[in-house]
């Protein structure tokens, strides 16, 4: 074999090569391969950090432009799942409404109901007054009390084929004969003009006091017994009056009122003809 | 057919009375719209028939209210009486008539009302009756008027626009 001096030279270099490689694959290169590459790497970090910055300054308009249309994608995705809540909000206040008055129903099973909607207020301010979306078709009759899943709501004071109106309780010219209990002391129910109610006749004799709940108690036979209308916020009593007055906090949210039940198997009685005429009996 | 789409405004403005305005209290008080729709529609048309529109108007209230039909009637045509005869006066300064008839129509119907609850042995307290709800509705009626009154008059001049050029 006949060895020229330029196939030493190559065969020292694969020699070489192959010598590296192989202290290169046994981990003895590590510390030489770090202090080598450090400052390779550092030059290398410092352009592509300059590059990607200079990229990033040229293809910014396009990335926010596409940005703004995903996010106003985004914003109309959000702007109807918020509509789907509150519709899903509406329906669950809608069913809470529904199951307490069916809760009601079935708590008093002597008590036949009816359901309807609030559909408007009286247009004059004077008047605490509601319109119903059911009526004579349905059964309704002038009289008929009117409760909500919380307590009595008022009672219907005219009505058409398909409507009602409704004289809510808090109506100034609203008086009902209610009992209060414990105590079990009569008294008159009043509405006012600022939707405020309030009681009158309290015997002077009564130990009432706030927190005592205030029921109708059926006497005149406008509106059957035992309904809750609310507890005793105040109880004012004057040694120099002939009755205690109080004024009552209603169950009844009336500011919110938008399903009621009627009771349709209560007939108001009329005893006006039994009643002499200077009588102060309401 | 201007006298159609007046009476349709008004049951419009009921509608809306009857469903939020009368929601929206200041203090015991509500907005009258179905008053601001009536004179908006009378001081913009200036017809003699404006005695008509009071009249469904005040027939309309009545129907929905628990009040005596005959109350809203009575109120409303007073105060197209009133309007008519201002017209005549002083309708050269239009926002005068217009701030004038509310304010004085907003007395008027709550008035009727007042005095007609307290006859019938309502016990109401004038001075609270006052306070809470003939003062409170005036001042939305005064704040409510001049947007109702653009409203209607953007209203009938889409209907008739011709109309109202010549």
């Amino acid at each position: 074999m006949n060895f020229s001096p330029r196939s030493w030279q190559n065969l020292t270099v694969v020699l070489i090569v192959i010598g590296v490689l192989a202290l290169a694959l046994g981990g003895y290169l590590t510390p030489l391969s770090g202090t080598v590459l450090e400052p390779i790497l550092t030059v290398q970090n410092w352009i592509s950090t300059r590059f990607i910055a200079f990229q990033d300054f040229f293809n910014a308009p396009q990335d926010l432009a596409i940005l703004r249309q995903r996010n106003s994608e985004l914003e109309a995705e959000l702007a109807n799942l918020q509509t789907e809540i509150i519709g899903l909000q509406q329906q669950v206040a809608e069913i809470d409404i529904l199951s307490g008055l069916v809760d009601f129903s079935r708590a008093q099973p002597e008590i036949e109901t009816k359901a309807a909607a609030v559909i408007a207020v009286d247009p004059s301010p004077f008047l605490k007054y509601v319109i119903i979306n059911s009526g004579s078709d349905d059964g309704l009759r002038r009289g008929m009390p009117i409760v909500t899943a919380q307590g009595l709501a008022g009672r219907i004071s005219a009505v058409t084929a398909t409507a009602a109106r409704v004289q809510l309780i808090t109506d100034p010219a609203a008086s009902i004969n209610v009992r209060i209990q414990p105590a079990e002391a009569d008294a008159v129910m009043l509405g006012s003009i600022t939707g405020e109610i309030s009681l009158d006749l309290i015997s002077q004799d009564a130990d009432v006091e706030p927190g005592d709940l205030v029921l109708t108690s059926g006497l005149g036979g406008n509106y059957p017994p035992n309904l809750l209308i609310g507890q005793l916020a105040s109880v004012r009593q004057e040694a120099t009056a002939l009755f205690q007055t109080a004024s009552v906090q209603p169950v009844v949210d009336f500011s919110r009122l938008e399903i009621v039940l009627i009771i349709i198997n209560f007939q108001p009685i009329d005893i006006e003809p039994l009643i002499p005429e200077d009588s102060p009996v309401p | 057919m201007r006298n159609l789409l007046g009476f349709f405004l008004l049951a419009i403005a009921l509608i809306f009375q009857t469903t939020i305005i009368g929601r929206i209290t200041l203090l015991q008080g509500t907005a009258d719209l179905v008053l601001l729709v009536l004179l908006a529609w009378i001081l913009r048309e200036r017809r003699e028939a404006d005695w008509q529109a009071a009249l469904i108007a005040g027939l309309m209230v009545g129907l929905a209210s628990a009040l005596p039909i005959w109350l809203p009637i009575v109120g409303y045509l007073l105060i197209a009486g009133l309007a008519h005869m201002f017209q005549g006066q002083v309708w050269q300064v239009p926002w005068l008539t217009l701030f004038t008839l509310t304010f004085i129509g907003s007395i008027i119907i709550r008035g009727l009302s007042l005095f007609y609850l307290t006859v019938i042995g309502t016990p109401l307290d004038f001075g609270e009756a006052f306070n809470l709800v003939i003062l409170p509705t005036t001042i939305l009626n005064l704040f409510l008027t001049l947007p109702v009154f653009g409203l209607i008059g953007e209203i009938t001049n889409w209907f008739y626009p011709i109309e109202e050029e010549s």
